[in-house]
């Protein structure tokens, strides 16, 4: 038990340790006004790498990160990034460890979801606000930026994973998974 | 133990319950913010010191990508502006001679309610908005330096935006180009009421939305544009920009156009919080 630990700990400072860069120093390293989003990365890396559990778990943790200080519907990135986790979790079971195109994929198209859902639920109140200018100056640079970042930093994550696995294989602990759901 | 919680906890169970949590959070936060705060709380305690170290760093990298960048634009400038100092020495001496009639004018009539005059304290910019959708910031004063929510906060010789959350160590601050912010403005000289709106549509003009003058008014480019007397949070007389291109909207009733901000909030580094509000300052009267 002492890996889920350990593992949950680290990611849990990772996390943190992500926030606070994105909203101090990717927020003076803009391009173009905008900044990477890094919260996402952690429900799509954690559960095509770990499984749903930790896609969930991260899911979770990134979420109220993301809302904690600057939104008002606290709990929603959460929602989105919990189930994002456990989406992809499912996915990786049919791909094998060092594959990483599938989950640089799904990080993108992720980042802009999330975003198209902030901003429905944000600015569609608003009338005069057109969707096809945020997805142009907001939602597609904000993923060109964000898979970046994301590409820099999939192969550290993975191995970080890798080193606070359990002794069983990744593809065995899948199938006990599958057991305990039956 | 653990065991046996993991057993009964399958994936599907786990995510269910999960998002059942999400969405009881996102109920609970329409109706009350007491959820948050501990959480907030907790997540303050551990990120923000963390954030005032990153946030030093940050602005070094941008500095020193900037020097790179405007080495040579820099050697050309400098030509221009030693040719510059000359005229503006010149200028200067005639603005001494302005400044002391000012001075004496103002005295006549006792304007002396110029926001020069109000106490300030400063504070760093620790953090920006987690999203690219709203310009929030978090600052490193709160309630212990005694700040206090609605208190107005300017840069340099411009409005920012007025604090909108208070904590112990830190505050929140919506700035005027959030696209949530409207602050009533008016024309310096004519008392010309309008509406001063954030549009993230601008983002790339560095401008804000100015709109709602009566249509008789006469606005024309460069005029200055300060917080109304009739706002009920910001403080009379503070300079938010000049205007730009104001003409009639098609119900020739109002007229609308831009405004261009005096503060460069790309690079707002450390701000001034007025500690006096505009709720008290018409109570002491």
């Amino acid at each position: 038990m002492e890996w889920i630990v350990k593992r949950k700990g680290i990611e849990l400072l990772l996390i943190v340790i992500c926030y606070v860069l994105q909203v101090t120093l990717f927020k003076a390293l803009n391009i173009g006004g905008i900044s990477p989003n890094f919260m996402v990365m952690f429900p799509i890396f954690a559960g095509f790498y770990a499984g749903s559990r930790e896609g969930i778990f991260t899911g979770f943790a990134a979420g109220v990160m993301q809302d904690v200080f600057f939104s008002s519907l606290f709990g929603f990135s959460s929602l989105v990034f919990v189930i994002y986790g456990y989406l992809t979790g499912r996915l990786s079971e049919d791909f094998d460890d060092y594959e990483w195109r599938i989950p640089m994929l799904i990080l993108l198209a992720s980042d802009f979801v999330y975003e198209s859902f902030v901003y429905f639920g944000n600015f569609v109140l608003h009338g005069e606000f057109d969707f096809l200018f945020a997805v142009r100056r907001i939602m597609i640079p904000e993923m060109m930026y964000t898979g970046i970042v994301g590409l820099i930093l999939i192969w550290p994550f993975r191995e970080l994973i890798r080193k606070t696995r359990p002794a069983e294989t990744k593809r065995e602990r899948a199938v006990t998974d599958d057991e305990t759901v039956d | 133990m653990l065991r046996t919680i993991r057993d009964f906890l399958t994936t599907k169970r786990l995510f269910v319950g999960m998002v059942f949590l999400c969405t009881m959070m996102i109920a609970a936060s329409f109706f009350t913010d007491s959820l948050v705060m501990p959480v907030r709380r907790f997540v303050s305690i551990f990120v923000v010191p963390v954030q005032k170290g990153m946030n030093n760093l940050g602005m070094v990298a941008v500095d020193t990508a900037d020097r790179l960048d405007t080495v040579e634009s820099l050697q050309n400038e400098n030509e221009e502006l030693k040719a510059k100092v000359e005229s503006l020495t010149e200028e200067s001496n005639r603005l001494k001679e302005d400044s002391y009639e000012l001075s004496r004018l103002r005295t006549l009539y006792s304007l002396d309610e110029h926001y020069s005059s109000w106490p300030k304290t400063a504070a760093r910019v620790i953090g920006s908005n987690s999203d690219n959708w709203y310009s929030t910031f978090t600052i490193d004063k709160g309630s212990n330096d005694g700040i206090e929510k609605d208190m107005n906060v300017i840069a340099g010789n411009g409005l920012v935006g007025i604090v909108t959350e208070v904590h112990k160590n830190y505050s929140l601050v919506k700035s005027i180009i959030d696209d949530n912010a409207y602050v009533s403005g008016m024309v310096l000289g004519s008392g010309s009421i309008c509406t001063v709106e954030g549009d993230l549509k601008l983002m790339d003009e560095g401008m804000i939305h100015v709109s709602n003058f009566k249509a008789d008014s006469n606005v024309l480019n460069g005029d200055k544009i300060v917080t109304s007397n009739i706002s009920s949070k910001y403080l009379e007389g503070i300079l938010i920009g000049y205007a730009k291109d104001v003409s009639v909207d098609g119900n020739q009733m109002t007229m609308s156009g831009y405004i261009v901000p005096v503060v460069d909030f790309e690079h707002l580094q450390e701000v001034l919080v007025i500690t006096k509000k505009k709720s008290d300052a018409t109570s002491d009267d």
